[in-house]
Protein backbone atom coordinates (compact mmCIF):
# COMPACT_ATOMS: atom_id res chain seq x y z
CA UNK A 1 0.00 0.00 0.00
CA UNK A 2 2.80 2.42 0.81
CA UNK A 3 4.42 2.00 -2.62
CA UNK A 4 0.64 2.37 -3.93
CA UNK A 5 0.34 5.64 -2.30
CA UNK A 6 3.71 6.85 -3.58
CA UNK A 7 3.33 5.59 -7.33
CA UNK A 8 -0.55 7.47 -7.29
CA UNK A 9 1.14 10.42 -5.80
CA UNK A 10 4.11 10.83 -8.45
CA UNK A 11 2.07 10.25 -11.18
CA UNK A 12 -1.35 11.98 -10.29
CA UNK A 13 -2.27 15.68 -10.57
CA UNK A 14 -0.49 19.05 -11.13
CA UNK A 15 2.40 20.26 -8.89
CA UNK A 16 1.12 24.29 -7.36
CA UNK A 17 3.52 25.81 -9.75
CA UNK A 18 2.26 24.27 -12.35
CA UNK A 19 -1.45 24.74 -11.72
CA UNK A 20 -0.88 28.31 -11.05
CA UNK A 21 1.09 29.12 -14.84
CA UNK A 22 -1.70 26.92 -16.67
CA UNK A 23 -4.75 29.27 -14.99
CA UNK A 24 -3.29 31.57 -15.81
CA UNK A 25 -2.55 30.78 -19.20
CA UNK A 26 -5.67 29.63 -19.42
CA UNK A 27 -7.19 32.92 -18.04
CA UNK A 28 -4.99 35.15 -20.38
CA UNK A 29 -6.55 32.61 -23.29
CA UNK A 30 -10.29 32.80 -22.47
CA UNK A 31 -9.71 36.79 -22.15
CA UNK A 32 -8.53 37.07 -25.62
CA UNK A 33 -10.91 34.13 -26.94
CA UNK A 34 -14.19 35.81 -25.37
CA UNK A 35 -12.42 39.56 -25.92
CA UNK A 36 -12.17 38.11 -29.33
CA UNK A 37 -15.77 37.20 -30.14
CA UNK A 38 -17.41 40.16 -28.31
CA UNK A 39 -15.06 41.86 -30.54
CA UNK A 40 -16.85 40.15 -33.83
CA UNK A 41 -20.14 40.88 -32.28
CA UNK A 42 -19.52 44.32 -32.35
CA UNK A 43 -17.87 44.19 -35.99
CA UNK A 44 -21.07 42.25 -36.94
CA UNK A 45 -23.29 45.01 -35.82
CA UNK A 46 -21.45 47.77 -37.32
CA UNK A 47 -21.30 45.48 -40.72
CA UNK A 48 -24.88 45.05 -40.32
CA UNK A 49 -25.89 48.58 -40.14
CA UNK A 50 -23.31 50.12 -42.80
CA UNK A 51 -25.23 46.79 -45.08
CA UNK A 52 -28.63 48.19 -44.55
CA UNK A 53 -27.36 51.93 -44.90
CA UNK A 54 -25.56 50.80 -48.22
CA UNK A 55 -28.77 48.86 -49.40
CA UNK A 56 -31.15 51.71 -48.88
CA UNK A 57 -28.76 54.11 -50.75
CA UNK A 58 -28.81 51.80 -53.75
CA UNK A 59 -32.24 51.49 -53.61
CA UNK A 60 -32.85 55.08 -53.33
CA UNK A 61 -30.55 55.35 -56.42
CA UNK A 62 -31.88 53.09 -58.34
CA UNK A 63 -35.67 54.50 -57.66
CA UNK A 64 -35.16 58.04 -58.25
CA UNK A 65 -32.94 56.89 -61.52
CA UNK A 66 -36.10 55.19 -62.83
CA UNK A 67 -38.46 58.00 -62.41
CA UNK A 68 -36.37 60.76 -63.36
CA UNK A 69 -35.82 58.80 -66.27
CA UNK A 70 -39.38 58.09 -67.18
CA UNK A 71 -40.65 61.85 -65.69
CA UNK A 72 -41.55 64.78 -68.32
CA UNK A 73 -40.20 67.52 -66.10
CA UNK A 74 -37.33 68.17 -62.83
CA UNK A 75 -37.97 70.85 -60.57
CA UNK A 76 -35.99 71.44 -57.65
CA UNK A 77 -37.97 73.28 -54.66
CA UNK A 78 -37.69 74.40 -51.15
CA UNK A 79 -33.85 75.46 -51.52
CA UNK A 80 -32.93 72.20 -52.69
CA UNK A 81 -34.82 70.02 -50.20
CA UNK A 82 -37.27 68.80 -52.68
CA UNK A 83 -37.12 67.11 -56.21
CA UNK A 84 -40.13 67.17 -57.85
CA UNK A 85 -40.49 64.71 -60.69
CA UNK A 86 -43.61 65.65 -62.86
CA UNK A 87 -46.10 63.98 -65.52
CA UNK A 88 -47.93 64.36 -68.50
CA UNK A 89 -50.49 61.54 -67.32
CA UNK A 90 -50.00 60.35 -63.66
CA UNK A 91 -49.66 62.61 -60.46
CA UNK A 92 -46.35 63.89 -59.88
CA UNK A 93 -43.88 62.71 -57.47
CA UNK A 94 -41.78 64.74 -54.55
CA UNK A 95 -38.36 63.18 -53.06
CA UNK A 96 -37.98 65.15 -50.10
CA UNK A 97 -35.56 65.87 -47.39
CA UNK A 98 -37.17 66.25 -43.73
CA UNK A 99 -35.41 67.81 -41.27
CA UNK A 100 -38.21 68.50 -38.43
CA UNK A 101 -35.71 70.50 -36.13
CA UNK A 102 -34.32 72.77 -38.57
CA UNK A 103 -31.00 71.57 -37.82
CA UNK A 104 -29.19 69.31 -40.59
CA UNK A 105 -26.23 68.03 -37.53
CA UNK A 106 -29.07 66.40 -35.65
CA UNK A 107 -29.52 63.62 -37.66
CA UNK A 108 -32.35 61.73 -35.28
CA UNK A 109 -35.28 63.69 -36.59
CA UNK A 110 -33.91 63.52 -40.52
CA UNK A 111 -35.54 61.01 -42.92
CA UNK A 112 -35.86 61.34 -46.69
CA UNK A 113 -38.92 60.40 -48.19
CA UNK A 114 -41.06 59.68 -51.44
CA UNK A 115 -44.49 61.64 -51.98
CA UNK A 116 -47.50 62.08 -53.41
CA UNK A 117 -49.30 64.87 -52.04
CA UNK A 118 -47.22 67.70 -53.17
CA UNK A 119 -45.66 69.75 -50.00
CA UNK A 120 -46.83 67.41 -47.24
CA UNK A 121 -45.12 65.00 -45.52
CA UNK A 122 -48.27 63.46 -44.66
CA UNK A 123 -48.47 59.89 -45.76
CA UNK A 124 -45.35 59.58 -47.33
CA UNK A 125 -43.04 56.84 -47.35
CA UNK A 126 -39.86 56.78 -46.07
CA UNK A 127 -36.75 55.70 -47.68
CA UNK A 128 -34.11 56.03 -44.90
CA UNK A 129 -33.54 57.73 -41.57
CA UNK A 130 -31.05 59.44 -40.08
CA UNK A 131 -30.04 61.51 -43.56
CA UNK A 132 -27.93 64.48 -43.79
CA UNK A 133 -26.66 66.97 -46.24
CA UNK A 134 -23.16 65.68 -46.82
CA UNK A 135 -21.31 68.65 -45.12
CA UNK A 136 -23.22 71.43 -43.85
CA UNK A 137 -24.94 74.36 -45.52
CA UNK A 138 -24.70 72.05 -49.14
CA UNK A 139 -29.08 71.07 -50.34
CA UNK A 140 -29.15 67.91 -50.78
CA UNK A 141 -31.23 68.34 -54.58
CA UNK A 142 -29.74 71.03 -57.36
CA UNK A 143 -29.44 71.25 -61.05
CA UNK A 144 -26.18 71.47 -62.70
CA UNK A 145 -25.47 74.62 -63.75
CA UNK A 146 -24.71 74.59 -67.78
CA UNK A 147 -25.98 71.49 -68.37
CA UNK A 148 -27.69 70.88 -71.63
CA UNK A 149 -30.16 69.19 -70.26
CA UNK A 150 -31.98 69.16 -66.71
CA UNK A 151 -29.38 66.99 -64.64
CA UNK A 152 -30.17 66.90 -61.19
CA UNK A 153 -27.98 65.84 -58.11
CA UNK A 154 -28.49 64.07 -55.00
CA UNK A 155 -25.90 64.20 -52.39
CA UNK A 156 -26.77 62.60 -49.27
CA UNK A 157 -25.65 61.12 -46.36
CA UNK A 158 -26.89 58.20 -44.75
CA UNK A 159 -25.81 56.96 -40.96
CA UNK A 160 -23.25 59.05 -38.87
CA UNK A 161 -22.13 62.35 -39.75
CA UNK A 162 -18.75 62.13 -37.90
CA UNK A 163 -15.83 60.54 -37.87
CA UNK A 164 -14.57 58.57 -35.79
CA UNK A 165 -17.71 57.27 -34.19
CA UNK A 166 -19.33 60.64 -32.12
CA UNK A 167 -21.52 59.18 -29.23
CA UNK A 168 -24.55 61.21 -30.56
CA UNK A 169 -24.41 59.75 -33.88
CA UNK A 170 -23.62 56.09 -32.30
CA UNK A 171 -27.11 56.72 -29.67
CA UNK A 172 -28.75 56.39 -33.50
CA UNK A 173 -27.44 54.47 -35.65
CA UNK A 174 -25.62 51.83 -33.21
CA UNK A 175 -21.62 51.95 -32.11
CA UNK A 176 -19.19 52.49 -34.78
CA UNK A 177 -18.69 54.50 -37.47
CA UNK A 178 -21.87 53.54 -40.49
CA UNK A 179 -22.25 56.14 -43.02
CA UNK A 180 -22.66 56.26 -46.90
CA UNK A 181 -22.75 59.34 -49.08
CA UNK A 182 -25.54 58.74 -51.59
CA UNK A 183 -24.46 60.73 -54.90
CA UNK A 184 -26.39 60.44 -57.92
CA UNK A 185 -26.92 62.04 -60.85
CA UNK A 186 -30.12 61.89 -62.82
CA UNK A 187 -32.37 63.14 -65.92
CA UNK A 188 -35.36 62.56 -67.50
CA UNK A 189 -34.94 60.38 -70.77
CA UNK A 190 -38.14 60.61 -72.70
CA UNK A 191 -36.82 63.88 -74.23
CA UNK A 192 -38.65 65.75 -76.64
CA UNK A 193 -36.33 65.31 -80.34
CA UNK A 194 -34.56 68.76 -80.34
CA UNK A 195 -31.45 70.59 -79.46
CA UNK A 196 -30.89 69.48 -76.28
CA UNK B 1 3.01 -6.30 -5.42
CA UNK B 2 2.18 -7.52 -9.04
CA UNK B 3 -1.77 -7.57 -8.50
CA UNK B 4 -2.04 -4.25 -6.54
CA UNK B 5 -0.04 -2.68 -9.88
CA UNK B 6 -2.00 -4.64 -12.56
CA UNK B 7 -5.15 -3.09 -12.29
CA UNK B 8 -4.12 0.37 -11.99
CA UNK B 9 -4.03 2.21 -15.26
CA UNK B 10 -1.43 4.97 -15.11
CA UNK B 11 -2.46 6.52 -17.94
CA UNK B 12 -6.32 6.38 -17.39
CA UNK B 13 -6.15 7.99 -13.80
CA UNK B 14 -3.37 10.64 -13.74
CA UNK B 15 -3.78 14.30 -14.96
CA UNK B 16 -2.35 16.21 -17.61
CA UNK B 17 1.20 16.65 -17.36
CA UNK B 18 2.82 19.84 -17.91
CA UNK B 19 3.37 19.62 -21.31
CA UNK B 20 -0.14 18.11 -22.77
CA UNK B 21 -1.18 21.50 -21.11
CA UNK B 22 1.19 23.69 -22.23
CA UNK B 23 0.61 22.00 -25.96
CA UNK B 24 -3.42 22.29 -25.28
CA UNK B 25 -2.94 25.82 -24.31
CA UNK B 26 -0.68 26.65 -27.68
CA UNK B 27 -3.53 25.08 -30.14
CA UNK B 28 -5.74 27.64 -28.00
CA UNK B 29 -3.81 29.96 -28.44
CA UNK B 30 -3.32 29.72 -32.20
CA UNK B 31 -7.56 28.93 -32.75
CA UNK B 32 -8.03 32.65 -30.79
CA UNK B 33 -5.28 34.44 -33.35
CA UNK B 34 -7.44 32.79 -36.34
CA UNK B 35 -10.65 34.16 -34.81
CA UNK B 36 -8.94 37.57 -34.41
CA UNK B 37 -7.32 37.28 -38.00
CA UNK B 38 -10.67 36.78 -39.12
CA UNK B 39 -12.30 39.71 -37.65
CA UNK B 40 -9.50 41.87 -38.95
CA UNK B 41 -9.53 40.38 -42.42
CA UNK B 42 -13.62 40.76 -42.25
CA UNK B 43 -13.50 44.50 -41.52
CA UNK B 44 -11.08 45.34 -43.98
CA UNK B 45 -13.35 43.33 -46.68
CA UNK B 46 -15.98 45.68 -45.69
CA UNK B 47 -13.59 48.43 -46.37
CA UNK B 48 -13.23 47.36 -49.92
CA UNK B 49 -16.69 46.72 -50.30
CA UNK B 50 -17.76 50.43 -49.27
CA UNK B 51 -14.68 51.91 -51.21
CA UNK B 52 -16.12 49.81 -54.73
CA UNK B 53 -19.87 51.25 -54.17
CA UNK B 54 -18.10 54.29 -53.85
CA UNK B 55 -16.12 53.94 -57.12
CA UNK B 56 -19.20 52.67 -58.83
CA UNK B 57 -21.56 55.41 -57.99
CA UNK B 58 -19.24 58.18 -59.27
CA UNK B 59 -18.78 56.37 -62.32
CA UNK B 60 -22.20 56.46 -63.09
CA UNK B 61 -23.10 59.76 -61.76
CA UNK B 62 -20.26 61.00 -63.71
CA UNK B 63 -21.59 58.97 -67.16
CA UNK B 64 -25.14 60.80 -66.49
CA UNK B 65 -22.83 64.02 -66.04
CA UNK B 66 -21.24 63.32 -69.74
CA UNK B 67 -24.84 62.14 -71.66
CA UNK B 68 -25.98 65.78 -69.93
CA UNK B 69 -23.01 67.57 -72.08
CA UNK B 70 -24.10 70.19 -74.71
CA UNK B 71 -23.56 67.42 -77.92
CA UNK B 72 -21.19 70.41 -79.87
CA UNK B 73 -19.60 71.16 -77.01
CA UNK B 74 -18.35 67.75 -75.79
CA UNK B 75 -14.97 66.75 -76.36
CA UNK B 76 -13.97 69.97 -78.12
CA UNK B 77 -10.78 71.95 -77.57
CA UNK B 78 -12.45 74.93 -77.71
CA UNK B 79 -14.51 73.87 -75.00
CA UNK B 80 -12.46 76.21 -71.93
CA UNK B 81 -13.00 78.03 -68.78
CA UNK B 82 -16.38 77.78 -66.82
CA UNK B 83 -18.29 76.05 -69.83
CA UNK B 84 -19.98 72.92 -68.31
CA UNK B 85 -18.66 70.69 -70.75
CA UNK B 86 -15.13 71.79 -69.55
CA UNK B 87 -15.42 69.73 -66.40
CA UNK B 88 -14.09 66.61 -68.50
CA UNK B 89 -11.22 67.99 -70.43
CA UNK B 90 -9.26 67.14 -66.95
CA UNK B 91 -9.01 64.57 -64.72
CA UNK B 92 -12.12 65.17 -61.39
CA UNK B 93 -11.23 63.57 -57.77
CA UNK B 94 -13.42 63.31 -55.31
CA UNK B 95 -13.32 61.59 -52.09
CA UNK B 96 -16.64 59.18 -51.63
CA UNK B 97 -17.02 60.70 -47.96
CA UNK B 98 -15.93 64.09 -48.53
CA UNK B 99 -16.26 65.51 -45.14
CA UNK B 100 -14.55 62.57 -43.78
CA UNK B 101 -11.73 61.80 -46.41
CA UNK B 102 -9.96 59.40 -43.81
CA UNK B 103 -12.79 57.05 -44.36
CA UNK B 104 -12.35 56.67 -48.40
CA UNK B 105 -9.74 56.59 -50.54
CA UNK B 106 -9.64 59.69 -53.59
CA UNK B 107 -10.86 58.77 -56.45
CA UNK B 108 -10.40 59.90 -59.93
CA UNK B 109 -12.14 60.08 -63.35
CA UNK B 110 -10.11 60.65 -66.49
CA UNK B 111 -11.62 61.11 -70.11
CA UNK B 112 -10.89 59.55 -73.41
CA UNK B 113 -12.76 60.88 -76.15
CA UNK B 114 -13.07 58.93 -79.23
CA UNK B 115 -15.37 58.35 -82.53
CA UNK B 116 -15.13 61.77 -84.34
CA UNK B 117 -13.23 64.33 -85.63
CA UNK B 118 -12.57 66.50 -88.77
CA UNK B 119 -11.41 64.49 -92.14
CA UNK B 120 -8.18 64.82 -93.23
CA UNK B 121 -7.98 63.34 -96.39
CA UNK B 122 -10.09 60.78 -98.29
CA UNK B 123 -9.49 58.77 -101.15
CA UNK B 124 -12.59 56.46 -103.18
CA UNK B 125 -13.20 54.24 -100.20
CA UNK B 126 -10.88 55.81 -97.06
CA UNK B 127 -11.07 58.76 -95.22
CA UNK B 128 -8.18 59.76 -92.80
CA UNK B 129 -8.72 61.41 -89.51
CA UNK B 130 -7.28 64.70 -88.16
CA UNK B 131 -8.21 64.87 -84.26
CA UNK B 132 -8.84 67.45 -82.41
CA UNK B 133 -6.52 68.10 -79.36
CA UNK B 134 -7.53 65.44 -76.49
CA UNK B 135 -9.55 63.33 -79.24
CA UNK B 136 -8.02 59.82 -79.09
CA UNK B 137 -6.61 57.95 -81.80
CA UNK B 138 -7.95 54.39 -82.54
CA UNK B 139 -7.24 50.88 -81.88
CA UNK B 140 -6.41 48.43 -85.30
CA UNK B 141 -10.11 48.04 -86.42
CA UNK B 142 -12.09 49.06 -83.12
CA UNK B 143 -14.71 50.36 -85.07
CA UNK B 144 -15.39 47.51 -88.22
CA UNK B 145 -18.42 47.28 -88.71
CA UNK B 146 -19.26 50.39 -87.33
CA UNK B 147 -21.21 53.53 -89.55
CA UNK B 148 -19.28 57.01 -90.05
CA UNK B 149 -21.24 59.93 -90.64
CA UNK B 150 -20.42 62.88 -92.44
CA UNK B 151 -21.77 65.18 -89.91
CA UNK B 152 -20.13 68.87 -91.68
CA UNK B 153 -18.92 70.48 -94.66
CA UNK B 154 -17.90 68.45 -97.78
CA UNK B 155 -20.23 65.27 -98.54
CA UNK B 156 -22.31 65.92 -95.23
CA UNK B 157 -25.26 63.17 -95.05
CA UNK B 158 -23.47 60.03 -96.57
CA UNK B 159 -23.43 57.30 -94.23
CA UNK B 160 -20.80 54.39 -94.71
CA UNK B 161 -20.11 51.08 -93.42
CA UNK B 162 -16.23 50.80 -91.92
CA UNK B 163 -14.77 47.61 -93.16
CA UNK B 164 -11.24 48.30 -91.12
CA UNK B 165 -9.58 50.95 -89.46
CA UNK B 166 -6.22 52.14 -88.54
CA UNK B 167 -4.90 54.11 -85.94
CA UNK B 168 -5.95 57.33 -87.96
CA UNK B 169 -7.75 56.01 -91.25
CA UNK B 170 -10.95 54.19 -91.92
CA UNK B 171 -11.89 52.29 -94.99
CA UNK B 172 -15.17 52.01 -95.94
CA UNK B 173 -17.87 51.04 -98.17
CA UNK B 174 -21.04 52.74 -99.36
CA UNK B 175 -22.59 49.03 -99.22
CA UNK B 176 -23.88 49.16 -95.20
CA UNK B 177 -24.25 45.03 -95.50
CA UNK B 178 -20.55 45.40 -95.96
CA UNK B 179 -20.58 42.66 -98.78
CA UNK B 180 -19.61 44.80 -101.78
CA UNK B 181 -16.73 47.80 -101.99
CA UNK B 182 -18.48 51.03 -103.14
CA UNK B 183 -16.51 54.19 -102.76
CA UNK B 184 -18.33 57.84 -101.65
CA UNK B 185 -20.88 59.47 -103.65
CA UNK B 186 -19.01 62.92 -102.76
CA UNK B 187 -15.33 62.83 -101.19
CA UNK B 188 -15.47 64.05 -98.40
CA UNK B 189 -12.17 66.69 -97.81
CA UNK B 190 -10.72 68.65 -95.23
CA UNK B 191 -14.12 70.86 -94.76
CA UNK B 192 -15.55 67.75 -93.72
CA UNK B 193 -16.17 66.39 -90.42
CA UNK B 194 -17.16 62.98 -89.38
CA UNK B 195 -18.49 60.81 -86.39
CA UNK B 196 -18.75 57.25 -86.17
CA UNK B 197 -22.49 55.67 -85.35
CA UNK B 198 -23.49 59.44 -85.46
CA UNK B 199 -22.34 59.58 -81.57
CA UNK B 200 -19.57 60.88 -79.31
CA UNK B 201 -17.52 58.42 -77.30
CA UNK B 202 -16.36 58.85 -74.04
CA UNK B 203 -14.03 56.20 -72.25
CA UNK B 204 -14.32 57.05 -68.65
CA UNK B 205 -11.62 55.67 -66.32
CA UNK B 206 -12.48 55.58 -62.41
CA UNK B 207 -9.07 54.93 -60.59
CA UNK B 208 -8.36 54.59 -56.90
CA UNK B 209 -6.01 52.56 -54.41
CA UNK B 210 -7.06 50.53 -51.76
CA UNK B 211 -5.94 49.95 -48.11
CA UNK B 212 -3.84 47.32 -49.16
CA UNK B 213 -2.16 49.73 -51.69
CA UNK B 214 -3.29 47.91 -55.06
CA UNK B 215 -4.91 49.94 -57.85
CA UNK B 216 -8.47 49.50 -58.81
CA UNK B 217 -9.86 50.60 -61.74
CA UNK B 218 -12.82 51.13 -63.50
CA UNK B 219 -14.25 51.32 -66.48
CA UNK B 220 -16.78 52.35 -68.96
CA UNK B 221 -17.63 53.58 -72.04
CA UNK B 222 -20.82 56.27 -72.51
CA UNK B 223 -21.61 56.87 -76.08
CA UNK B 224 -23.32 60.34 -76.58
CA UNK B 225 -25.77 60.67 -79.62
CA UNK B 226 -26.52 63.15 -81.78
CA UNK B 227 -29.48 65.14 -80.56
CA UNK B 228 -32.00 65.57 -83.86
CA UNK B 229 -31.87 68.70 -85.58
CA UNK B 230 -28.01 68.65 -84.82
CA UNK B 231 -25.36 68.65 -87.73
Amino acid sequence: MRLLRQTRHALCAFTMVEMVISLTLLTFLSAVVIGGMAQYARQQKISNNQQRIEESARRIAQRLYMEASNSDALEVRENGNVLRLGYAYVPDVEYAFVDLDNNPETIADNSFIRRRTLGSNANGEVLATAVSPVTTGTPIFRLAAGAARELAQLNMRIGDRRFPPHPEDDAITGPGFQSFVLRASVMRENLIPGPN
Amino acid sequence: MDAIRRPYNHSASRGMTFIEVMVGLFITLVVAMGFVGSIIYAQRANRATRDYLYANQFMSSIQMMVQASNFDRLGDPATTGTAYEAQFRSNITTYGDPRNTAVTPPMTASFVFTGFGNVASATNNTLRASFPQGVSSWQPNEWAGHYVTISRGRGVGQVMRIVSNTANTLTVTADLSGSTSQGWAITPDSTSQFLIDASKTVHITVTYTDRSGRQRVLRRTVVVPRPAGVS
